[in-house]
């Protein structure tokens, strides 16, 4: 059986703020698979971006293990193998961002990761084509757009060729357009065999991965397929949350039309539902 | 006589780093005329100008041609009184949490009113109005700590700071981003209030074109630094080919619409709203299968 690329086990985690602790994470354990697309959902401050800031020992657990590919992250020793493995991109690209050319920027990782300059180049240009930056490789960074800026540092990390690519909220600045570009990239990526951890609050975003885990209050409350988590909309507001706009469609056209499937949750997914539901009279035309 | 707009952009044009092998064209030639009390959202892909144009709004950045002019204030006038036009128009900026900057939420929010001189049972008023419009209790919150806040909450007191200035015009960047869905929604809400009772002018910048479809009145969009399109919501979705080729999305329902649109179902694509979205589909269902 193939080994998990990432054990969360019994994973519990507090700030310490004035001598008071604040619990966090409280008991969390779950398995990442090589190649699975896991979409982590929650309200702001339910600890969904501290879970994921653990996953390449950014930050480590107060009790249990974070393990990646057999390294515990407790161990600093091997903490550069892990964040080799396990790349992240953050919400504010600013706080990533490093350099004064985008080319430098994204050629910074594998410099520390001591790259040969011949197979540096041809990693640079595979990670900024991946996210459509190509044309802007000789400018600054600060003078980029939000958006811009972003997939910048996505191909930073891109550069890195790791195994699993954890992204905390980083598409909730871009634009739809910017977003989708991402998500294809992503797919692209995840297709190719990387594992995704996505942390976000775009609910049509979090139908497309392979799992759903909901947090709540620092505990998982809810993890499985998309087309199961987001039956459960009433559940799911009363967390702060929501369903795709394709589900809602679903619904309101079921609570009118009992033929047509209410547990649909993208967009092709309605398109198809209307053609099926059209064609299958033979009444028409 | 008619109405004076409370906003006038006449053919701006801002260029970055100009002179350099760098120069960066961010507006060539963008107008707006937006009256007292419409809801404006500006929309455009990433890099189209948006953020460049809405920081002229409130004197962060002076035209280098063309002309901004806020309620009779020309903004290229060397003598312009740059703390008047800020108290009328208040700029909450993408990330505002950045913004925010005291201990103690109260204070923060009292910051602005408190350097107006303004007497201190007055600025108390302000802070605990701003607090409540934005979903803040006066009472629970004003004496926490800023740092211990999360992201929708901080979003707030950012956005009460501004409120607490009692601007004629607000101005967002991306007010949403980054929210949880309940907390986007209520903030969505707020903003649709003060705009609707308080009468204040809204002027957002967003990429959510669900939100842009809640709260705009009447939509710009910007491309490459130019006005693209400008029209009510039903106008500007209208026009999904235009849109499309500009990178800009739709809302969801405007994509599902336009998608059955072309395999030949008689929908109107335009119908933003979900509700109406869905009697679209309904009537198409009904009608085939008769």
């Amino acid at each position: 059986m193939a080994q998990p690329l990432i054990q969360v086990k019994n994973l519990s985690f507090e700030y310490v703020v004035n001598q008071t602790k604040i619990g966090v994470l409280h008991d969390i354990s779950f398995e990442v698979s090589p190649g699975e697309y896991v979409v982590i959902i929650g309200h702001n401050g339910s600890g969904k971006s501290t879970l994921s800031k653990q996953l390449n020992g950014i930050l480590t657990p107060v009790s249990g293990d974070v393990i990646v590919n057999g390294w515990n992250t407790k161990e600093r020793s091997s903490i550069r193998e892990i964040r080799q493995k396990v790349g992240m991109v953050f919400q504010h690209p600013d706080n990533q961002i490093v350099a004064t050319i985008v080319e430098d920027d994204v050629a910074f990782g594998l410099e520390n990761l001591e790259i040969p300059p011949s197979e540096m180049q041809e990693r640079i240009d595979f990670a900024l084509t991946a996210v459509g930056m190509n044309e802007f490789r000789n400018r600054p960074p600060h003078y980029l757009s939000g958006g811009q800026k972003q997939r910048v540092a996505i191909a930073g990390i891109l550069a890195m060729k790791p195994d699993c690519l954890v992204l905390d909220e980083a598409t909730s600045m871009l634009d739809t357009h910017g977003r989708n570009e991402i998500l294809k990239v992503v797919r692209k990526l995840n297709d190719e065999g990387m594992a995704i951890i996505s942390v976000t609050h775009h609910m049509s975003e979090a139908a497309q991965a392979s799992r759903v885990i909901v947090i709540e209050k620092g505990r998982i409350i809810m993890d499985g397929a998309p087309h199961k988590i987001f039956q459960q909309a009433e559940q799911l507001k009363r967390l702060h949350l929501d369903v795709p706009v394709a589900s809602q469609i679903a619904r309101k056209i079921q609570a009118h039309y009992q033929d047509f499937n209410g547990t649909l949750i993208h967009n092709d997914e309605i398109i198809k539902e209307v053609v099926r539901l059209s064609q299958r009279e033979v009444t028409f035309f | 006589m008619t109405e004076q707009p409370i906003l006038e952009v006449k053919h701006l044009q801002h260029i970055y780093m100009k002179g350099t092998p760098l120069e960066h064209h961010a507006l060539s030639g963008v107008s707006l005329k937006i009256n007292k009390g419409e809801c404006i959202a500006v929309i455009g892909h990433t890099g189209s100008g948006k953020s460049t144009l809405i920081q002229h709004v409130n004197g962060l950045m002076r035209p280098q041609s063309g002309e901004v002019v806020v309620d009779g204030m020309n903004l290229s006038d060397p003598k312009l009184d740059i703390r008047l036009l800020r108290r009328k128009v208040g700029l909450v900026f993408q990330n505002p949490e950045d913004q925010i900057f005291e201990k103690i939420i109260g204070d923060d929010i009292a910051y602005g009113p408190f350097k107006m001189g303004l007497p201190i049972k007055e600025v108390r008023d302000r802070v605990k109005w701003a607090m409540e419009v934005v979903g803040l209790s006066f009472d629970e919150m004003k004496d926490r700590a800023t740092y211990a806040l999360s992201g929708g909450q901080k979003r707030k007191v950012a956005l009460a700071g501004v409120l607490a200035l009692r601007p004629d015009i607000l101005v967002l960047d991306e007010p949403t981003a980054g929210l949880d869905p309940r907390s986007r929604n209520e903030l969505l809400e707020k903003l649709k209030t003060l705009n609707e009772q308080e009468k204040i002018t809204i002027i957002f910048v967003s990429h959510n074109m669900e939100e842009v479809a809640y709260l705009a009145g009447r939509i710009y969009v910007l491309a490459d630094g130019r006005n693209l399109v400008e029209g009510t919501p039903e106008e500007v979705f209208g026009e999904a080919d235009t849109l499309k080729k500009h990178h800009i999305g739709a809302p969801d329902t405007v994509e599902i619409l336009g998608q059955l649109k072309a395999k030949g179902f008689a929908v109107r694509p335009n119908a933003y709203q979900l509700e109406e979205a869905a009697k679209e589909i309904i009537a198409v269902l009904r009608q085939d299968g008769r």
